[in-house]
Parts: C-alpha cells; sequence; structure tokens
C-alpha cells in the first residue's frame, strides 16, 4: 500500500487520539490502603463535649502556638463558627439544634470539636509535591518543614479543609495542622487534647477498637447517638472518628462520598507513568511522524525538481 | 531542522514609545508589590486564606500561562513533526513566547509559593503520587528545552559579533567557540528537543488539569470531571493557534507592520477543527455526566460555566468556521482573542469560580496587590518580549502598513481581556455547591461488654462523708490546672434525694438492665480501694475496656451531665425557698440551675508567682501593685467596682433606700464601736484594701492605689500599719509577700480585718474571732480543722466572682451576693426518715438555722457588747473584768464583755432599717442604728439570733443627729470633745450646732459564723417547755418502744458539761424557755397553742 499523506495522517491521528484515549482512562483502580492494626485514633463523642476549650488551651501551650486574644476561658468565641488555622489545630465550634417543628425537645447545643482527621488515604499526603505530608503508621499525618516549598497543594486537597498557612510569614511559612502529638504518641504518651479533655470525650485508642467502642456505644444508648460513625467510610476512613446526636451535616461536617479522592489521581498518575510508558509511545510516534513527513517531503521536493 | 531564519532580523524600530512607558510604568507598580509580598509575606499583599489558598497568581500566572504558552509546542508540532515549512515564519515569535512565558510561570510561582528559596525541594524530595510533582519536573525540563530551542537564535545573533565589555573581553574568542558548537551541534540533534518539548507539554498540560481532581469535593460538578486532564490538553492544543495568532497580530500592529496574514490563515484553518475537538469532548463529558442539570441553576458557577461556553469556545468555534473570518485580520485576531479569553476564562473557573470548599468563612477576591503583581509579571513579559525582539532576529524583516481599523480592533480585545480577566476571578463567595453524595452505609454490629457482678445491697446516707475533697495523682497526671473540687457530699445528698443518681447502678450481669447501686461499704466489704468512683473508673483509654470512662471522665460526665441538666432534674425542693438572706417571701428562686463551668467547682491553681513577680532589692506597696496589675490589668478593674474597694455599694436590703448606691461606711452609716469614718480616715483606712485613703479625697478610679497582697499573701507575714492609712508596716518583706501570692485564706480575710472589726479580737462581730483560724469542730462545723471539721476556706461559702463576693452583713448596707444555709442544706435540711427529721423540717419555715445550730456566741473569746464613749477621757484604771477584758480605757471609755451568750431572737425577713448619717435621733428613747424588719405576721420573716451591742454615744444636743466626732488626731490628742465635734462634722460636710450629747444607741450583729455540731444544736426541750415533761412527744404520738421520748427531746446542747468545761455558760443550764415565744408576738409556746400561721392539728391548742 503505498503511503500517502493523508493516509499516513489518518493513522498517525488514529494512534495518537488512542493513546491519549488509553492513557486518560484509569486502567485499574488503585486499591485504598487498608486500616493499619497498629493504627491509632481517636473517637469523638460530640454528645459528651460541653465546649470548655480545654482542648485548644493545651494544643496551644503543647505546641507553643501564638496565644489568642482573648483567653480560652472566653467561651463567647463558640457563637462563631471557626475553623482551625495557623494559631490554633483544633477547634470547638458550637451548633445550636436545628427547629424540627414542635419536636424541637432538644434544646441543648452541640459542641464539636474539629482538628485534622488523620485520614487513612489522606488526599494532602498524595498531594504534597515534595511528600513532606506523610500518613505514619501508627496513624498520625505528618509534616516535615524541611522539605515543603509551600505550595498549599495540600489545602487544595485536604476534603476537610484542614491544612491552614502562615500568609503573613516572609521567610519560613510554614502549613500547620494537628500533629496528632506524634511524638508523644510514638512515647506512649497522650495527645494535649485527649490528656485534658476533662470530659473524656475523645476516646484515645486503636482505631479498629474505637470503631467497635463506637457501635457499643450506639448501642447501649438506643436513640442517643444518629446511626453514623462520621469518619468510618468518609473518604476511605480516617483515624479521628466522632459519634454525634445530630445529623453531621448540621454540625458542620462536610457530606463526603466513601471513596479516597487520591485513588483517582493516583490511578491518572500510575496509568501515564507506568514503566514510562505513554511519554515514550507518544515521543516516539511523534519521532515517527516527524520521519515520515520528512521522507514524504523530500520525495516531493524530488518531485517538485523533477516538474521543474 | 534548518530553519528558514533569512527572512527573521532583530528590529530597529524605535524602543521606547508611549506604550512601553505605560508597561514600565506598571511594572513598576508589580515590582512594588512583589517587594512588599517578599518583605512581609503573602498576606501582607494577598485575599489567600485558609479557605482559598490557590488564588488569582495559580489561576492566571501559573494555569494560564501555562495553557497560553502552548503555541510553543503547537507551533514546533506542525511546523517540525509535520514538516509544513511554511509556518516558519511564526515559530521564532512563538517560541519567545512560550520561552518567556514558561519563564514567567516560575517567577510567578516563585511569588506565590510561601518558601521561594526551596524551589529546588522537589529535585531531592520525590512524590510520584503527586499530580503538582509531575507537573513541576515537567515544566522544570521543559523550561530548560525551550531555552536550548532558543539557542541557535542567540548563535545566530551573536556569532562572529561577540564583543564583551570590559575585561570579559578576553573571553571573547572562547564564547564564539562555545556558541559555534553549540549551534553545530544543535543544528543536528534539535528535533530531540522539538518532540521532547511536544511529549513534556502534552503531559503537564493535562497533569495541569489533574491538579483539582484531588480537590473532589470542592471543585463544582460542572467543571469536575475525571477526564479534566484531557480538557486541558485539548484546549492547550486549540489555544496554541489562536495564541499565535493573537501574538503575531498585536506585535505587527505595534510595530506598524502587516500582518502575516500569509502563515496565519492557513494557520486559521486548524483552529476550528481543534476548538471542536475540545468542545465536543466537553459537551460529550456533560452529557454522560449529567451536570447540565447545573446549567440553570442561577449560581455564579452556572453563569459563569455558560459565559465561558458561549463566548469562549462556540463564539469563535462558529467564527472561525468561516472563510471571511479567517482571511480577515480584524475577524481572525477577534475570533483568536476571544478564545484566548475563554482559556483565561476557563483556568480561572476551574481554579476560583468551582472552588467550593465547605467551609467558606471569608470570601476571595483577589486582592490589589495580587492583581498588579498579575500585571506586572505579564507587564514585563511584554517588555521582554520587546527587548529580545531588538536584540535577537526573531520577528520578519519587512515593515508593514496597518490599518485604524485593526488598531481599534486590538485594543479593544486588550481592554476585554483585562476587564474579562478581572471579573472572571471573581469568586462564588457564598453559594455552596452539591457534593457527591454517596453517602456510607454504617453496619452496626454487636459488641460484648464485660460486666461487673455485685450483690443487692441498701445503701445508707450515714455512711457517707459530708465533703469530700475530689482529687486524685491519677487525674493529675493527666491534667494538673486545677484544684480539686471540694465536694459537697452532704449537699448533694440533701439535693438530689437519690443516691444512685451518682452511685449509679451496675448491672449484675450481663443483660441485667436494673442493676444495684454501688456504695462505698459495698466497696469497701468487697476491700476494694476506699475511694469510691476509682474501683472502677481508673486510667483513661485503658484498650482492655475502653468504654469505662477514666476516673476524670468519670467524674465530670456525672457531675456535668447532672449540672447542665438540673433544669430538668426533678428536685423536689428547690434549693432556696425560704431565707431572710434572700429577700422575699418565696425568694426569686436563685437560678436553680447547677453551675457548669470549670471554675464554680474548681478554683484555678495559682502558678508560682516566683519567677512571674519581677521585683528586686527594696520596694514599697506601690510598686508592687504596679507589678501586680502588669499581668492583672482584668482584675484591678474589677477591684474597682467592689464593695471592698468602695466601701459603699448599692444597697437593695436596706429599708427606704433600696435604690441608692451611695450607702456604706466611706460615707455615711454609723456604729457603736468607733463610729465613723469621717475625719478619722488615717486609722479607718488600715482595714481598706487600698493605700493611702487619709482624707476624702482619695481617688477609688485609680488602680495603682489597689493593695493585692493583703488579700492574697499566703506566708501570714503581711500586716498594714495600724495609722497608715492602708499601708503595710515597715518591716514587711513584700518582695517575699509578693512571690508567694495565693488565695485568699481564713488568715488573709479574718486575720488583720474581720476578726478583729471594731479594733479588736472579737470585739464587733458576736460570731467571728481568731479562735477560727485554728477552730476545732466544736467551735465552727464547718471551719473547724480538728476532729473532724471541714476547714471551709471562707470563699467555700462565700463564693467569689470577679472580686465580687457573695454574703452580707446586717451591720453594712452594701451587699454583692445572697448566701445562707439553705444553698447547701436546701429548706429541708434534717435528711432522714425519722419523725423527728420531719418535725424539724417544719421548723425551717420559721426558724432560720442559725436559731437552733448557733445557741450562743462568741464561745472562745468574749465579745464587745457595750461601750460608753461618755466616759472617755479619764485617766482611771478599773480593774479588768472576769475575762481578762480591760473595761476602760482613756481614749474609748467604759465596756462591758460577755463570752459564751445567749443570743437575742428576732424576726428577720432580710430587710434593715438603718440609722443614716443626718437622719433624726430616737428622741424618746434608745436610737437603734440597724433593725432587722420583719414580724410574726410577715411569711418571709424566720426567728434570727442577734448579737446586741449598745452604746452611748455622742450626738448633737440641738439638731438630735448623731455625731461623727474627729477622734484619731482629734479627741484622742487634745481631749475636747466640742473640738472633736466640730473637726469631724465638717469633714462629714455636716452642720454642728455647738452643743453635744451622749445618747443611748443599739447595734443587732446577726450570727451565722461559730455554727455548733448538729448534736449539740437546741435541744427540743429547750425551747418548748411542754416537752420537758411526761409524756414528752406522746400527748400526740403513741408510745414506740425502740424510741425513748425523754430521751429525744433532750438531745442536744449540754451547757452542764460546757460550763464544766469552763464556758461561762451556768446560767443556760436547765433552761426552756430559750426562746420568748410572747417577746417574739406569740400566744404561747407554738407547740401547744399552733403556728403563726397554723392551727394545730386534732385540736390541741382548744384543749389548753
Amino acid at each position: 500500500m503505498d503511503i500517502n499523506r493523508r493516509n499516513f495522517f489518518k493513522i498517525a491521528g488514529a494512534a495518537a487520539a488512542s493513546t491519549i484515549a488509553v492513557s486518560e482512562k484509569p486502567a485499574h483502580a488503585a486499591e485504598p490502603p487498608a486500616i493499619n492494626a497498629d493504627a491509632y485514633g481517636c473517637l469523638i463523642d460530640t454528645t459528651l463535649c460541653v465546649g470548655c476549650r480545654k482542648c485548644e488551651e493545651a494544643c496551644n501551650e503543647r505546641h507553643s502556638l501564638a496565644k489568642p486574644e482573648q483567653s480560652f476561658e472566653e467561651l463567647s468565641v463558640l457563637e462563631n463558627e471557626r475553623r482551625p488555622d495557623e494559631h490554633s489545630y483544633t477547634v470547638v465550634n458550637k451548633y445550636y439544634p436545628h427547629s424540627i417543628g414542635a419536636l424541637t425537645w432538644r434544646k441543648r447545643p452541640t459542641f464539636v470539636k474539629f482538628q485534622c482527621m488523620h485520614c487513612n488515604d489522606p488526599s494532602c499526603v498524595s498531594a504534597c509535591i515534595v511528600g513532606a505530608l506523610v500518613k505514619q503508621p501508627d496513624g498520625a499525618v505528618t509534616y516535615d518543614v524541611s522539605k515543603c516549598i509551600g505550595c498549599r497543594y495540600c489545602m487544595v486537597a485536604c476534603p476537610f479543609q484542614i491544612p491552614a498557612y502562615e500568609y503573613h510569614n516572609a521567610l519560613t511559612p510554614e502549613v500547620r495542622k494537628c500533629t496528632f502529638c506524634f511524638n508523644y504518641v510514638k512515647n506512649g504518651q497522650l495527645p494535649a487534647c485527649v490528656q485534658v479533655c476533662p470530659r473524656e470525650a475523645i476516646t484515645f485508642g486503636k482505631q479498629l477498637e474505637l470503631l467497635k467502642l463506637a457501635r457499643w456505644k450506639m448501642k447501649r444508648h438506643p436513640g442517643k447517638y444518629v446511626d453514623h460513625i462520621y469518619g468510618e467510610y468518609e473518604v476511605g476512613g480516617t483515624s479521628w472518628l466522632y459519634l454525634g446526636s445530630e445529623p453531621f451535616e448540621k454540625i458542620g461536617f462536610p457530606k463526603l462520598g466513601v471513596k479516597a479522592p487520591p485513588r483517582l489521581t493516583e490511578t491518572i498518575q500510575h496509568s501515564l507513568f507506568q514503566y514510562f510508558a505513554a511519554p515514550i509511545i507518544l515521543y516516539t510516534t511523534l519521532g515517527g511522524i516527524m520521519w515520515g513527513t520528512g521522507m514524504l517531503k523530500e520525495k516531493d521536493a524530488k518531485k517538485e525538481n523533477k516538474t521543474d | 531542522m534548518n530553519a528558514h531564519h533569512d527572512v527573521a532580523a532583530p528590529v530597529e524600530d524605535k524602543f521606547l514609545t508611549p506604550g512601553v512607558m505605560i508597561l514600565l510604568a506598571l511594572m513598576f507598580v508589580g515590582f512594588a508589590f512583589a517587594l512588599v509580598r517578599f518583605i512581609a509575606g503573602i498576606g501582607a499583599v494577598a485575599n489567600l486564606n485558609n479557605q482559598f489558598p490557590w488564588g488569582l497568581w495559580v489561576a492566571v500566572d501559573v494555569a494560564t500561562g501555562v495553557a497560553l504558552a502552548a503555541g510553543g509546542f503547537t507551533t514546533g508540532a506542525i511546523a517540525y513533526v509535520f514538516n509544513r515549512d511554511q509556518y516558519h515564519a511564526v515559530i521564532r515569535p512563538a517560541l519567545l513566547t512560550a520561552m518567556l512565558g514558561y519563564t514567567f510561570v516560575v517567577l510567578g510561582l516563585l511569588v506565590d509559593i510561601g518558601r521561594y528559596w526551596n524551589i529546588s525541594s522537589p529535585i531531592f524530595n520525590h512524590n510520584g503520587n503527586s499530580v503538582l510533582f509531575e507537573v513541576a519536573i515537567c515544566v522544570m525540563i521543559y523550561l530548560h528545552v525551550l531555552y536550548i530551542e532558543f539557542i541557535p537564535i542567540v548563535a545566530e545573533r551573536f556569532k562572529g559579533r561577540v564583543d564583551l565589555p570590559g575585561p570579559l573581553a578576553k573571553l571573547n574568542n572562547q564564547t564564539e567557540k562555545v556558541l559555534d558548537i553549540a549551534d553545530k551541534i544543535l543544528g543536528k540533534i534539535m528535533f530531540v528537543f522539538i518532540i521532547a518539548g511536544i511529549v513534556l507539554s502534552c503531559l503537564h498540560q493535562s497533569s495541569l488539569g489533574s491538579l483539582m481532581l484531588i480537590a473532589s469535593y470542592k471543585v463544582h460538578p460542572l467543571w469536575y470531571t475525571p477526564i479534566l486532564p484531557l480538557l486541558f490538553l485539548l484546549s492547550a492544543f486549540a489555544a496554541g493557534y489562536p495564541m499565535v495568532t493573537f501574538e503575531s497580530i498585536v506585535v505587527s500592529t505595534s510595530f506598524g507592520r502587516k500582518p502575516e496574514m500569509k502563515v496565519l490563515t492557513p494557520l486559521a484553518k486548524y483552529m476550528p477543527i481543534m476548538m471542536g475537538l475540545y468542545l465536543a469532548v466537553k459537551i460529550g463529558d456533560m452529557i454522560v455526566r449529567g451536570t447540565y442539570v447545573y446549567l440553570l441553576d442561577g449560581t455564579v458557577q452556572s453563569i459563569c460555566f455558560i459565559v465561558e461556553m458561549l463566548f469562549g469556545v462556540m463564539l469563535p468555534f462558529t467564527l472561525l468556521l468561516f472563510r471571511k473570518v479567517r482571511h480577515s485580520p480584524g475577524l481572525l485576531f477577534f475570533a483568536s482573542t476571544l478564545f484566548i479569553l475563554g482559556i483565561l476564562f476557563n483556568r480561572i473557573n476551574v481554579f476560583l469560580v468551582s472552588y467550593t470548599p465547605p467551609y467558606i468563612i471569608k470570601s476571595y477576591f483577589p486582592a490589589v496587590g495580587e492583581i498588579f503583581i498579575t500585571i506586572g509579571l505579564i507587564s514585563t513579559l511584554m517588555f521582554v518580549y520587546r527587548v529580545c525582539v531588538h536584540i535577537f532576529p526573531v520577528l520578519g524583516e519587512e515593515p508593514k502598513e496597518i490599518t485604524k481599523k485593526m488598531s481599534a480592533t486590538a485594543a479593544l480585545s486588550c481592554a476585554l481581556v483585562l476587564t474579562l480577566g478581572f471579573n472572571g476571578s471573581a469568586q462564588a463567595a457564598s453559594v455552596k455547591t452539591p457534593q457527591n453524595s454517596e453517602d456510607s452505609v454504617i453496619a452496626v454490629t454487636s459488641g460484648k461488654v464485660p460486666m461487673p457482678v455485685f450483690e443487692t445491697r441498701t445503701p445508707s446516707i450515714k455512711d457517707a462523708p459530708k465533703v469530700i475533697d475530689l482529687s486524685s495523682d491519677l487525674i493529675k497526671t493527666y491534667s494538673d490546672i486545677y484544684e480539686p473540687v471540694r465536694f459537697m457530699h452532704s449537699k448533694h445528698a440533701n439535693v438530689l434525694n437519690d443516691c444512685s443518681i451518682c452511685h449509679h447502678r451496675i448491672a449484675r450481669e450481663e443483660g441485667d438492665t436494673y442493676g444495684e447501686p454501688v456504695t462505698m461499704a459495698r466497696l469497701q466489704e468487697l476491700e476494694k480501694l476506699p475511694d469510691g468512683c476509682s474501683v472502677c473508673h481508673q486510667k483513661p483509654f485503658d484498650a482492655k475496656q475502653l468504654h469505662v470512662p477514666g476516673l476524670k471522665g468519670s467524674y465530670h460526665q456525672l457531675c456535668m451531665d447532672c449540672h447542665r441538666e438540673a433544669e430538668q432534674v426533678a428536685h423536689r425542693r428547690g434549693p432556696v425557698a425560704y431565707s431572710a438572706m434572700v429577700r422575699g417571701p418565696v425568694a426569686h428562686t436563685l437560678s436553680s440551675r447547677a453551675p457548669s463551668d470549670c471554675l464554680s467547682c474548681h478554683p484555678k491553681k495559682v502558678p508560682d508567682h516566683k519567677n512571674l513577680v519581677k521585683l528586686e532589692g527594696t520596694v514599697d506597696a506601690l510598686a508592687v501593685t504596679q507589678n501586680c496589675l502588669s499581668c492583672h490589668e482584668k482584675e484591678g478593674k474589677a477591684i474597682l467596682k467592689t464593695s471592698h474597694w468602695n466601701w459603699h455599694g448599692s444597697s437593695p436590703y436596706t429599708v427606704g433606700h433600696e435604690s441608692r448606691v451611695d450607702l456604706g461606711k466611706a460615707h455615711n452609716t454609723i456604729n457603736n464601736f468607733c463610729i465613723n469614718i469621717n475625719g478619722n480616715w488615717p486609722r479607718c483606712t488600715s482595714c481598706h484594701i487600698g493605700y493611702g485613703w487619709k482624707d476624702k479625697n482619695f481617688d477609688f478610679t485609680d488602680m495603682t492605689k489597689i493593695d493585692c497582697l493583703v488579700c492574697h499573701d499566703t506566708t501570714k507575714t503581711y500586716k498594714k500599719a495600724p495609722p497608715a492609712a492602708g499601708f503595710p508596716e515597715k518591716n514587711v518583706d513584700l518582695i517575699r509577700v509578693a512571690q508567694n501570692v495565693g488565695r485568699p485564706t481564713r488568715d488573709t480575710c479574718g486575720m488583720n480585718c474581720h476578726f478583729v472589726g471594731g479594733g479588736g479580737d472579737a470585739v464587733k462581730h458576736g460570731d467571728m474571732n481568731r479562735g477560727l483560724l485554728d477552730a476545732s469542730k466544736n467551735s465552727d462545723v464547718h471551719m473547724g480543722i480538728s476532729d473532724g471539721g471541714m476547714d471551709f476556706k471562707c470563699q467555700e461559702c462565700h463564693r467569689t466572682r470577679n472580686h465580687l463576693i457573695a454574703g452580707r452583713s446586717i451591720s453594712v448596707p452594701a451587699a454583692e451576693g445572697d448566701l445562707s444555709c439553705e444553698y447547701c442544706h436546701t429548706d429541708k435540711p434534717h435528711i432522714g426518715r425519722e419523725l423527728i427529721d420531719h418535725h424539724l423540717n417544719k421548723h425551717s419555715k420559721h426558724i432560720a438555722c442559725q436559731t437552733c445550730h448557733i445557741p450562743i456566741y462568741s464561745k472562745n473569746k468574749p465579745t464587745k457588747v457595750f461601750w460608753d464613749w461618755s466616759e472617755a477621757g479619764k485617766d482611771i484604771k478599773p480593774p479588768k473584768d472576769k475575762y481578762g477584758m480591760p473595761t476602760y480605757l482613756k481614749k474609748k471609755g467604759a465596756f462591758k464583755w460577755e463570752e459564751a451568750v445567749k443570743p437575742s431572737y428576732m424576726w428577720y425577713n432580710g430587710t434593715v432599717k438603718r440609722y443614716i448619717l443626718g437622719d433624726r435621733i430616737n428622741t424618746n428613747g434608745v436610737t437603734e442604728l440597724n433593725r432587722p424588719m420583719g414580724d410574726q405576721h410577715d411569711p418571709s420573716a424566720r426567728i434570727y439570733p442577734f448579737k446586741i451591742h449598745r452604746g452611748k454615744q455622742i450626738s448633737d444636743a440641738v439638731n438630735k443627729c448623731l455625731i461623727t466626732p474627729q477622734l484619731f488626731g482629734g479627741y484622742w490628742k487634745h481631749w475636747d470633745w466640742d473640738r472633736a465635734c466640730r473637726d469631724g462634722m465638717e469633714a462629714a460636710g455636716m452642720s454642728y450646732s455647738g452643743e453635744y450629747e451622749f445618747v443611748e444607741t443599739v447595734m443587732y450583729w446577726g450570727l451565722t459564723h461559730e455554727v455548733i455540731p448538729k448534736e449539740d444544736a437546741l435541744s427540743c426541750a429547750e425551747c418548748h417547755t411542754p416537752l420537758t415533761k411526761a409524756p414528752y412527744c406522746g400527748s400526740c404520738h403513741q408510745e414506740r418502744p425502740e424510741v425513748d421520748f425523754s430521751t429525744l427531746v433532750h438531745k442536744g446542747i449540754d451547757f452542764k458539761s460546757l460550763a464544766a468545761q469552763g464556758q461561762d455558760v451556768s446560767e443556760l443550764v436547765g433552761k426552756t424557755d430559750y426562746i420568748d415565744f410572747k417577746a417574739l408576738g406569740y400566744a404561747g409556746d407554738p407547740i401547744e397553742i399552733g403556728g403563726r400561721f397554723t392551727k394545730l392539728p386534732l385540736g390541741l391548742a382548744t384543749k389548753k
């Protein structure tokens, strides 16, 4: 078959298109990491929290964070929804019960402590360009500032909107978030917030045990909790788990699916770069076209010369 | 690969045009903002926050920058890979644009990333999972490829013309050689780089799209699609030629040349194909995913999407389908510009508009700084481009004419770019995106629970301690912020009347839903640790029994749940219903809600002030206060509002003066001890919590005069000098005291002030003296330290908040809070199921607790009961009395003392009639300086015990009002009453007639301290004579073998043995009319005639 110019492009185009199509399609679904049997976690029973802010204070002290303007004894700050930021790795928010007509028997607000959820399959870890964020075997997602370049992609990636950034630090800004008191837990101690919580609203333990405990609590107190352990399945599961007596969307939690976002991006990335297949195929294809069109051009040139 | 660059040459037009001047100005502004960013941080110039970590810089400088630099690889592809030579004319400008574009992407990144100096980190630290890592490495390599591709152009410009300045001229030859070699080698292998460039571009153009895929819950579904990388790649393909066209026409216009339509028109042929492909995939994706449902939402996102698609893709696509458009420079320029704007808008949409994080506390709109840095970067790029085309052979040579129409279109388009660019980045702030709603399903599986097993047992309150210090080393290891709770067990038992609320039932076996209460006795029986809750509740988070809260957790859960529920718990008897200390018949039930904040149960630990107090050498008291205030300004301000500071305050319980706020001993109350402060300041104010109140001009708004140490000393060494207006004695080591401050103790409250009122120990108050400092239980059950007393601090009853101290004295009008026995003991204080408890509880509506439980006052120390000022001024020395107390002092006159006194009983409803300075005295008898109000018919009044202090004090014989004589520095110096009266009255601002007399006055002092143990309270028989003889209780009650009525009615205080111990109570032995019912308004003993509001049952009264 005579390869003329038109045919060549048809073939080349189809090849290129198929390369792209193949490379963009998830070739195989990457398995999410299973829960490590050694992984610690925390179970926060929001029905026990009274919003005393002791956890915020303890966290602030342990991490030597900037002291807030108002003391931690000032409880009026709970009236506004706050988020963890560069000066506070954890905050407690107050949510008033939502009216459900005549059935507003429950007048008590719900207090919810927010901090890094330490996901089983953390988006921030997957996103971090330099691997500064690492999911440790004991459950903590830790941050190594020496690697960080400050791109804030982790902040974009986090489905819980947790990592915060020191925007006003000109030279050495850091991403700040709950450390799960990694260095303390490693040495058999407790995270500061867990340790100080007067009501033991935060139960510290092995993540798998905590799930059992959560189910035990729900069974032992029928009707007290909504039938949902927040963090059991959300974005592939989180090391920090929550029990609550109100639907979680009503007390400040984002409604998330069960799939961990890194599964999609990592699948795309790994399919594209497995053995550098896609770049090499593309490179050789282009090289081939270049060679082919070059040959055709020379042929044409010769023809033209002849006709001339 | 030899490019046809014989047509390209450096531009030789005038460099500095007005346009360039504007560029320079914009560059300068951008540079200034960039400088601020690098000196003060990103936060100083950008509106980026924790909700929106990426803003204009990422969307425009980086994402759009990369997309619009696509001209480089797309023209490379067509010219070299597909060997279409006719496009070589646009290759060089496109390459330059790409090279500069990517350079500025990196510059933009340097501005955006926080640790820009660490930008090389990705080279050493790899995260293969990260899309951004791939982008970064790709862009880095590609940038180098672009520079390499540009080398031939540099070589062409300088080959044979290298002329380095100054000392570098020596290197001319070498440079020449390098250029030559580079040019030669590159000429042969350039195709490697060109293909690499295309591959790298494909990779990172698509990966830029993958960037946002990880934020699956934050990106609006209109844009969020797994094929986002493909869309980015296709749009980059499509953007290449429009960008080249745009740029070529702008450059031509700018240099006054004719547009290169010869090249651009054929290039334009490919545009609709690329755009069409992009459009088709994009619409196909929308249909497949069904996201078209969001199109008509009316949200910012849906509008932006429609605008992007209609004007950014569909319109240019449609336009470019027309031959006429492709051939007309103006229209082609317009269509290209539209598409470029579409791409810009698309990138802004993907990175900013679609980005809707779950919590938006502060929305994002680019700050002026961000915008100007971006504009500055673009301006610099354009400027450098201009510089480059002046130096390097980039553009075609021959100058050509341009039409006016074209310049107008170009200007319009530029304006459009800017406007749309900024508007497009407007962030949809408050709109929350519908998120993927794959909800998790939770399977509840049963967990097995080990349950402790106990036998049934009836609990008993008798076993229980009254007060427990809830303290445990176990708790302290976890947090040690507060001092232990003094848990008033009796109080809780009284109020709750149900032990099992706290001693919760524990299942005896698995599945037992009733269980049995846990009691101390039972636990002791089981030989477990005798500390209650900690038998089961120990260390928290025990892996073996995670469901059992630790000790700290159980205390707080149990206590606080109940306290927070207090309104809802059925308190069978509210805490306080009747108490004279709480005004009104059914007193405003004090908030029946139990406190649930930390400080209402725990005192906060006082930190060690050894290092906090920064004082050295010899300091005066004022310097100490300064030091205190440097941390405790808030407390200082609070002090200024207290009656301890002002010595006056609101007087809601003083009849006729309920709404006044100025009554107090600072000005206008008077007593029959030392009389009044006016003229006597330096002496009187030695009890004031301040320094320097030596005359009426003392500044009560000056915090620096506060004496912190008098209340917070823990060394027991701080003493105020008697006549020094509050200043301490010279020999006090103030630094040591300041370094050891703590909570007030009985020493600080009593030692210097409250125990020694009236000028000496026990002089004024009948129920307080220094004996209480180390009291036994017999002196006071609450304050007793030995014999099982409860060792209360003053503030355990006198609750203190913001330095306002609950409790009040009948002798002074200011009050800062109620206090009564019922707060703890309730109005049915006698717990127990016996009949006697029932009878005793019936008393509490008519008789104050103190009446029976403080049968005698001044048990340990004689107190002054009479003071005669008229005798003063004589140089005599009468003998001391039987207690060894002086009965005469020249300065003060004659006294009488008494010890272990039977109180006087009066009705009292909590309000007081008070003599205020200037009031007329009672000319017909004794003037009452304060009188408890209430009578038998007042339901809120109850019978209270009082100490009565009588006096003879100086009065104006004409004006008939009491006089405030100047004693200190006055009478005590010159012994002249007339002069003392004149000076004193002048100081008080009152008139004095010049004639004085001595009149009789009386004061009533309430008795609430020195509570005797309950076994020693008044017995029934001591008040009720009929009960002293048979048949005792038998008048009404049938005899019961196990109850001895005679013992029962006599059970109580034993004056006989007290007398034997040396107490002066012999005259009280055998008394059966302790309370004089007739004097109180009853016709007789109520036990015989019935109560004040009720008749006796069974007609007993009529029998008499």
